[in-house]
């Protein structure tokens, strides 16, 4: 019992230390003292405070959001899909989801509204074509549903592909490709905020109901007996992981392997999956992306890598892990 | 003795029934046991009880309520069923898991979890030791028993049980039976209970409901009918079982012809 509490408080603590950290590295150096004075309002550098609200703060705060909203969402889709392995990556969801942001663009959707509204629904329809998919084989094991994951992720990246083919080269390609690998750098004070606000409703929701999602994970049979209504309440948790999913991937784009990982992390600190573990969860994700983004500031002095290289690069070890301790058993 | 569960003509299944025209009643204080071979509709009957098999015809009432006409929630105030869990994720500790049991008499805001009757609960099936381990890492026998703990959380005036003895050795099933008993005579509740070995239901249950495709066909009370009776009823079933009653010990044996 206390042991989780220390984990929460721990976590919460490196994050908050990675997030001011994160405020101060970049192209443009800030020092602590320098953002206080920003933020007291008493700077009179001009260039220091456009930077830190327009550039640094945006995006420092983006990289938690998106962290926080896969991770939890990654806990979420384990424990409704009662399976270690479900993620929004491999469930088609995140691939729907910057297909339909990719769609927006060339459609001439271009406002971020626009494109979280795309990458909602073309998410949602993914999600809705795997479910179909596994309910027409009949079966409700673990591989039927990855196996329909990476059907549909794959259509949705054929999709994708073919966008970017037909896509105006200038213009739309470039902002295409950026979302196939998921990056921070273009973000903005407006659009962090309404990232934030697409976040936030849902992860709350989300995080009141999880006894209702610790109940899915018994099943929809147990779940039913013991007086939950599991289609209504599959379909509502189904909507809010995936608003949240679609308000960040719409932003930053595929931002790869987060929701997958954080999760076992949070499992390994903390054995069990109930509780702490989803805002844990989202505590890992959102130190996860944090250092993602700081190397990808960083790594290369005035170059920017896509994300995705580093969370993968970040991930693949825990996952290599978690296989490490699995062995012997069936997944 | 005030009726419990009345269950009318019901009729269920998907393109054909697979439940026909069953009528029953439990009473209070009562355990009754349906004893059938594989396929003949048991599991089915009682998944039609719960509200969980498209009905076709019938009704089923909990202490004069109709259930098909509550929600979810609150049907499973009325009604309870253990299930086989074989597929929990690993990461419930046994407490949650108990925990959950209380879902359905709980209101979205003011949850929490009743410590103290889960620690009482958890003494009485004897796996209190095992409160903060994991539920996946338990032995088929003490998740039989954490299971039987979330049912008496539920606390429900009727419950189902499926096959409770399933995957468990000589021992615990004798235990697991007892506990069910206990739990029924002492709350006066009603139990209904799947079963396939015809000693333990002849051992533990007031009454015994024979089907077979779909229909209850007999009805064996053992405490008023003699052993040849209850033969010729089970042999139905099976027909090359003899049933035998040892009169000093009160105890049913049975042979093979």
């Amino acid at each position: 019992m206390m042991k989780t509490k220390h984990y929460v408080i721990i976590l919460c603590f490196l994050l908050i230390t990675l997030f001011l950290f994160s405020l101060t590295k970049g192209s443009f150096a800030l020092s602590i003292s320098d953002i206080f004075h920003i933020l007291l309002g008493q700077s009179t550098d001009f260039m220091k405070s456009q930077v830190f609200f327009n550039l640094r703060f945006s995006r420092v705060m983006m990289a938690v959001i998106a962290g926080l909203a896969l991770g939890i969402a990654g806990a979420v889709y384990q424990m409704v899909f009662s399976n270690p392995l479900a993620s929004p990556d491999l469930t088609g969801v995140a691939t729907g989801s910057s297909l339909g942001a990719a769609l927006a663009i060339v459609l001439g959707a271009g406002t971020p509204y626009e494109m979280m509204s795309g990458a909602f629904v073309v998410g949602m329809l993914s999600l809705g074509f795997v479910l179909l998919l596994v309910k027409l084989t009949g079966v409700h094991r673990t591989m039927t549903y990855l196996l329909a994951g990476i059907v549909i992720s794959s259509v949705g990246d054929a999709f994708i592909m073919l966008l970017k083919y037909m896509a105006d080269p200038l213009g739309e390609l470039a902002a295409i490709e950026f979302w196939t690998m998921g990056s921070l750098a273009s973000m903005t004070l407006e659009k962090m905020m309404m990232s934030l606000i697409g976040v936030m409703i849902p992860m709350l929701l989300i995080l009141l109901c999880h006894r209702q999602i610790t109940m899915l994970s018994l099943g929809d049979e147990n779940a039913t007996y013991l007086g939950l209504n599991t289609k209504t309440f599959k379909i509502f948790i189904f909507i809010l992981t995936t608003w949240m999913v679609a308000s960040v991937v719409a932003l930053t784009g595929v931002i790869s392997f987060v929701g997958l990982i954080a999760p076992h992390i949070a499992y390994l600190l903390l054995h069990k999956r109930t509780g702490a573990f989803f805002i844990c969860s989202g505590f890992i994700g959102a130190i996860l992306i944090l250092v993602g983004d700081l190397l990808a500031r960083c790594l290369i002095p005035g170059g920017e890598l896509p994300l995705s290289i580093l969370t993968i690069f970040l991930a693949s070890p825990v996952l290599v892990f978690y296989m490490y301790k699995q062995r012997g058993k069936l997944l | 003795m005030s009726v419990l569960l009345k269950v009318e003509h019901l009729f269920a299944g998907y393109q054909d029934y697979i439940v026909k025209d069953v009528s029953l009643t439990l009473k209070a204080g009562e355990l009754v046991g349906i004893l059938g071979r594989n396929g003949c509709g048991k599991s089915t009957l009682l998944k039609v009880i719960m509200g969980n098999c498209p009905l076709q015809k019938g009704y089923v009432q909990v202490q004069e309520r109709n259930c098909f006409e509550m929600n979810i929630k609150k049907r499973a105030g009325y009604l309870s069923m253990l299930t086989q869990r074989n597929n929990v994720i690993e990461g419930l500790s046994v407490r949650e898991m108990i925990a959950l049991g209380n879902y359905a008499s709980s209101s979205f805001f003011s949850f929490q979890d009743d410590n103290q009757t889960i620690t009482t609960l958890a003494k009485d099936y004897h796996i209190f030791s095992l409160l903060d381990q994991d539920y996946t890492t338990l032995s088929e026998g003490q998740k039989q028993l954490v299971q039987l703990s979330c049912l008496a959380m539920q606390n429900t005036p009727v419950f189902l049980l499926d096959e409770p003895d399933n995957a468990l050795d000589f021992d615990n099933r004798h235990f697991i039976f007892q506990m069910i008993q206990n739990s029924i005579m002492s709350q006066q509740k009603a139990g209904l209970v799947v079963i396939h070995d015809p000693l333990f239901a002849l051992m533990y249950c007031h009454r015994i409901l024979l089907m077979s495709e779909g229909k209850i066909i007999d009805e064996i009370i053992p405490s008023l009918q003699t052993s040849d009776e209850i033969t010729l009823k089970i042999q139905n079933l099976y027909p090359d079982i003899i049933i035998k009653k040892d009169q000093d010990l009160q105890q049913y044996y049975y042979f093979m012809k």
